[in-house]
C-alpha cells in the first residue's frame, strides 16, 4: 500500500509517506493526514478526432 | 549574571510524527531518574543514587477539532506509547541545537474538552516514561 502526504504536519503534501507501522498508517489515515495513493492515475480519454461529414449530393 | 539567553520558541514539536508546533504554546521535557537511597549506618547525611529513568514531558496545545489538527492527532495516541520530539531552533542540528526525543513514552490521558467562556481552548498533555535521547548529528 502506498500512502501520500495530505497534511503538512507529517511532511510535504503530495510526497510518498512511509509509515513506521501499519497501525501508524491507519491512525494517520483516519485523521486525514495521509491518503492512499491511487494505483492508476486517472487520465482523461483522448478527444475523438473531428471528421467533417461529407456534403450531401 | 546570565551569559547566554535563549528565546524560548522551538522550531518544531512533534508528537507521534505529527508536527504540532503551530498549536503548541509550552513544552517541558524533563529527564528524571528514580531516586534510590543508599544511606547506611554511620552515615551523617542521607545519600542517593539513580535508579531507572522515569522521564516526563508536558505540552500545552491549542485545541482544534478540525481535520488533521490537535484533537484527531491526540485521540489516536492516547493510551499508547509514542515518540515526542522537540527541536529548539531552526538552525542545523548540532551540539548547541540538539533534537530532544522521548521514545516510547506513554500518553495516559487526553482532556477531550477544556472550555472557558471567551477563551481559546487549550489542552495540557502529559507523557510519562520512555527513553530520552538527543541527536546532535548535523
Amino acid at each position: 500500500m502506498t500512502y501520500i502526504v495530505v497534511s503538512p504536519r507529517v511532511g510535504t503534501p503530495g510526497d510518498v509517506f512511509n509509515p513506521a507501522s501499519e497501525a501508524d498508517a491507519q491512525r494517520l489515515l483516519a485523521g486525514g493526514f495521509i491518503a492512499i495513493a491511487n494505483e492508476v492515475s486517472p487520465k482523461p480519454a483522448p478527444a475523438g478526432r473531428k471528421v467533417k461529414p461529407a456534403p450531401e449530393e | 549574571m546570565a551569559t547566554s539567553t535563549y528565546l524560548s520558541n522551538p522550531a518544531s514539536v512533534k508528537v507521534g510524527g505529527v508536527d504540532l508546533t503551530d498549536q503548541c504554546t509550552a513544552a517541558v521535557m524533563t529527564v528524571v531518574y528514580d531516586t534510590l537511597e543508599e544511606t547506611t549506618f554511620g552515615s551523617l547525611a542521607r545519600t542517593y543514587v539513580k535508579g531507572l529513568e522515569n522521564n516526563t514531558c508536558t505540552l500545552t496545545l491549542f485545541n482544534s477539532y478540525a481535520s488533521a489538527e490537535t484533537y484527531v492527532t491526540l485521540l489516536g495516541l492516547v493510551g499508547t506509547q509514542v515518540t515526542v520530539e522537540i527541536k529548539p531552533s531552526s538552525a542545523a542540528i548540532s551540539a548547541t541545537n540538539p533534537v530532544l526525543t522521548l521514545t516510547s513514552t506513554f500518553m495516559p490521558n487526553l482532556p477531550v474538552a477544556n472550555m472557558s467562556l471567551g477563551e481559546l481552548s487549550t489542552v495540557d498533555i502529559e507523557f510519562t516514561g520512555g527513553t530520552f535521547s538527543q541527536d546532535v548529528t548535523p
